[in-house]
């Protein structure tokens, strides 16, 4: 009996140390801390006593948004050849998708596991992370390597600068165009695109009545409207008052431009020129339906074209600019959109390696490559041969280099909380709010976020 | 007990590592969260700004709580009529027609959402809600009901209820089941007690049934409601809280504070007024459970 009891007590006791084990930290821990603080030393120094001994290999953790499955697949080659050049460089990719990433790389980041090389948006979203320190200042790098710095398309690459350093690099872009469906727009009896906002709702109407939905939507995620608001907004409201607004310095949200834009998209679904699931719809079935001849127009972003090239053939397809609103107090001709970057963790243990990686796929090989198989536009000046291109592309690339400047996603550019009140705006306008209710909230919003930050 | 009272040091020892098991997983994150209530950060950074009672005060006066936690109750009150009421009705039927050779393979049907992974139930509820392509509409138009077909999820006025009864769907099975287990426990001689005293089937249920499986009823209540409150995959995974936030409730409200808006101080509010609601809930069902416990025993003495 005594001898069972010992036994029992013994177990008790191993269990005990095998819990308090269990909640410790990992044995890699003080390794992390151990790299972090090489990091720095590099980071400040650029001595080479974090560099790893010729011959050992690191391994880079990458983290990007593009898991689809042709784009995964371009990574792994691209992946796969950096590698065969550089053998000591080893690279961990992880992909997670477009709402997913959002989540993930903040938890990521703040965890054991963070990446060395990770994927954000443009705006907002570099500052969250710059303010925070969770990214490395590459100017260094960029400084000591002109030609590549010179190799960037420099719209793009003014993105990455804040407070005068340059924190990440751009990899693509993306900017929005009008796509249309010809044989609807011929059924509808429509032979030009139209130019202005009077026009577009003429046509909607024509194919309406032709039995098609005129513009497809997508919005169960926001983002969808807000692409639209972030060109609408740029042509009803004057850029100095969008300026102070955008950056909070004004958080009043009062000039009737951004209400009138809402208006502008709110209408498009009262008169049912949207398709009336807009909210439940998602943004894959939005661009079936144009694909599959089912609505006539869809406001879309330039890296998805070769999947309408696809579907409807290249004499099946058109692109035009979304229509400017007559009489509007803003400016034309913006580019809607914003760039695609990769961001080195200021906690990496290899810098250097990172940005050996960052500059292979920022290189002419490797943009090219992406501009030919996935139809991306480059974050680089490498010129491209049309005949590889998705048609169209080209010209857009054109157009866009002679834009006089570049809307960020609004969504990206502004404060997160300020930008989820005007998303749920997004929704709620295709219900019982109009334009002015939103922006009130929006207002509300804002004021407050600028006194906490005070 | 004088064994144990002498053995005091092996009591001790065989109970710490529930104690310090339950300490550090459970009190301790709870204290760990109020803690962080009381400061502004976000997950990715090391700094943490001290702003006292500020988040507390907000819970009050956030429009969004207020929204959050009438979709919960909705979630509850729901689930409370269909999984703790209906599911004893139907788990009643299961055991009194226990012999019939459909009753086996009614049960397992209707488990079998139960076991199915949250996030495949949302996605296909998403698709049948469509008014598209899904069947709701469908089943709706085939029947001649076509002025109810609906965008279900896209409409603030009918996508909460519309997740709502997708929940009811998939855990009425399981309460069942739950039931069902607490029915086949109680003696059969009392039913036939009660039949030769000229009970009906009604008054059985009423006055046999239901007194004697009242602990797995209100078990099975405490869970629902706790359930109801704590709601976040179905939500997120059918409208992630649209459209325009008519679908938030506190845990998805939780989420997107600290993950999307970066406030993980105001996150850590939400969470503790989530574990206050839930703790109320099992405190009032502890209590209620300890009460018929001792009446059950003051009878029998």
């Amino acid at each position: 009996m005594k001898k069972y009891r010992w036994l029992a007590l013994c177990l008790a006791v191993v269990m005990c140390f095998g819990m308090l084990a269990g909640c410790g930290g990992s044995g890699d821990a003080p390794a992390e801390t151990e790299a972090a603080g090489e990091t720095e030393a590099a980071a400040e120094g650029g001595d080479e006593a974090a560099a790893p001994a010729s011959g050992d290999q690191v391994t880079i953790k990458f983290v990007h948004k593009f898991p689809e499955e042709n784009r995964m697949k371009f990574f792994e080659e691209v992946v796969a050849n950096f590698e065969a050049a550089n053998p000591n460089i080893k690279i961990e990719m992880t992909a997670y998708g477009d709402e997913e990433i959002k989540d993930k790389t903040r938890v990521l980041l703040g965890s054991a596991d963070a990446p060395d090389i990770y994927f954000t948006w443009s705006g907002e979203r570099i500052t969250q992370y710059v303010d925070t320190g969770n990214t490395l200042d590459i100017s260094s790098y960029l400084e000591e390597d002109s030609a590549w710095k010179d190799s960037f398309n420099p719209v793009m690459l003014e993105a990455c600068n804040k407070n005068g350093s340059y924190w990440c690099v751009p990899w693509d872009y993306s900017s929005k165009e009008m796509v249309y469906n010809k044989a609807v727009f011929e059924a509808a009896g429509i032979t030009e695109v139209p130019t202005t906002w009077a026009q577009l709702l003429e046509d909607c109407e024509k194919i309406k009545a032709a039995g098609y939905v005129p513009i497809a939507m997508g919005n169960q995620y926001p983002w969808v409207v807000c692409h639209y608001l972030t060109s609408l907004n740029d042509k009803m409201v004057p850029k100095d008052v969008i300026a102070k607004n955008y950056s909070l310095e004004d958080p009043n949200f009062t000039d009737p431009g951004y209400a009138q834009a809402m208006d502008l998209v709110k209408e498009l679904y009262d008169k049912e020129y949207f398709n009336q699931d807009a909210n439940s719809a998602t943004w894959e079935m939005s661009q079936s339906m144009v694909q599959e001849g089912k609505a006539g127009m869809i406001y879309e972003e330039v890296q998805n074209l070769v999947n309408y090239n696809s579907a409807l053939g290249e004499e099946g397809w058109g692109y035009f600019d979304l229509p400017e609103v007559e009489g509007a107090a803003g400016e034309t001709g913006y580019i809607t959109g914003g760039p695609d970057v990769f961001m080195v963790n200021s906690a990496s243990a290899h810098p250097d390696e990172a940005i050996t990686f960052l500059k292979y796929i920022t290189s002419d090989e490797v943009q090219s490559k992406m501009a030919y198989e996935l139809g991306f536009l480059p974050a680089t000046k490498v010129e491209l041969d049309p005949a590889q291109c998705c048609p169209g592309i080209v010209d857009i690339i054109e157009k866009n280099l002679n834009a006089p400047g570049m809307s960020e996603w609004l969504d990206c550019v502004l404060n997160q909380t300020v930008s989820e009140t005007w998303l749920e705006g997004c929704q709620t306008i295709f219900a019982d709010d109009d334009g002015a209710a939103v922006m009130e909230k929006v207002t509300a919003t804002a004021v407050e976020v600028k006194e906490d930050m005070e | 007990m004088s064994a144990l009272k002498r053995n005091r040091m092996a009591v001790l020892v065989f109970l710490a590592p529930a104690v310090i098991l339950v300490g550090l997983l459970v009190f301790f994150p709870v204290l760990l969260n109020i803690y962080y209530s009381l400061f502004k950060w976000t997950a990715y950074s090391a700094d943490m700004k001290f702003v006292g009672l500020k988040y507390y005060q907000k819970l009050f006066s956030d429009p969004k709580i207020a929204l959050s936690i009438k979709n919960n109750v909705m979630y509850a009150v729901v689930s409370l009529i269909f999984q703790t009421g209906l599911g004893l009705i139907i788990a009643h039927l299961f055991v009194t027609f226990a012999n019939t050779k459909y009753a086996a393979i009614t049960r397992v049907v209707i488990f079998i959402p139960a076991v199915i992974s949250l996030t495949a139930i949302g996605l296909l509820w998403v698709i049948a809600y469509n008014p598209s392509l899904g069947f709701v509409n469908a089943i709706l138009e085939a029947a001649g009901l076509g002025r109810f077909a609906h965008d279900w999820l896209g409409d603030a006025n009918t996508a909460m209820m519309s997740i709502i009864m997708v929940s009811q769907w998939q855990y009425i099975g399981e309460m069942v089941m739950l039931y069902t287990v607490g029915l086949q426990a109680v003696p059969t001689d009392i039913y036939e007690a009660a039949t030769i005293d000229g009970a009906s089937n009604w008054q059985t249920f009423l006055h046999v049934t239901v007194p004697m499986i009242r602990s797995t009823i209100l078990m099975n209540m405490t869970i629902t409601i706790i359930g109801a409150f704590m709601v976040f995959d179905e939500v997120y995974v059918m409208t992630s809280g649209g459209p325009g936030g008519a679908t938030e409730t506190l845990a998805t409200l939780m989420y997107e504070t600290g993950f999307r808006k970066d406030n993980m101080g105001y996150a850590s509010a939400i969470g503790v007024l989530l574990f206050l609601i839930t703790f109320a809930f099992s405190f009032i069902q502890m209590r209620l459970y300890n009460v018929n416990e001792m009446m059950g025993r003051s009878k029998e003495s």
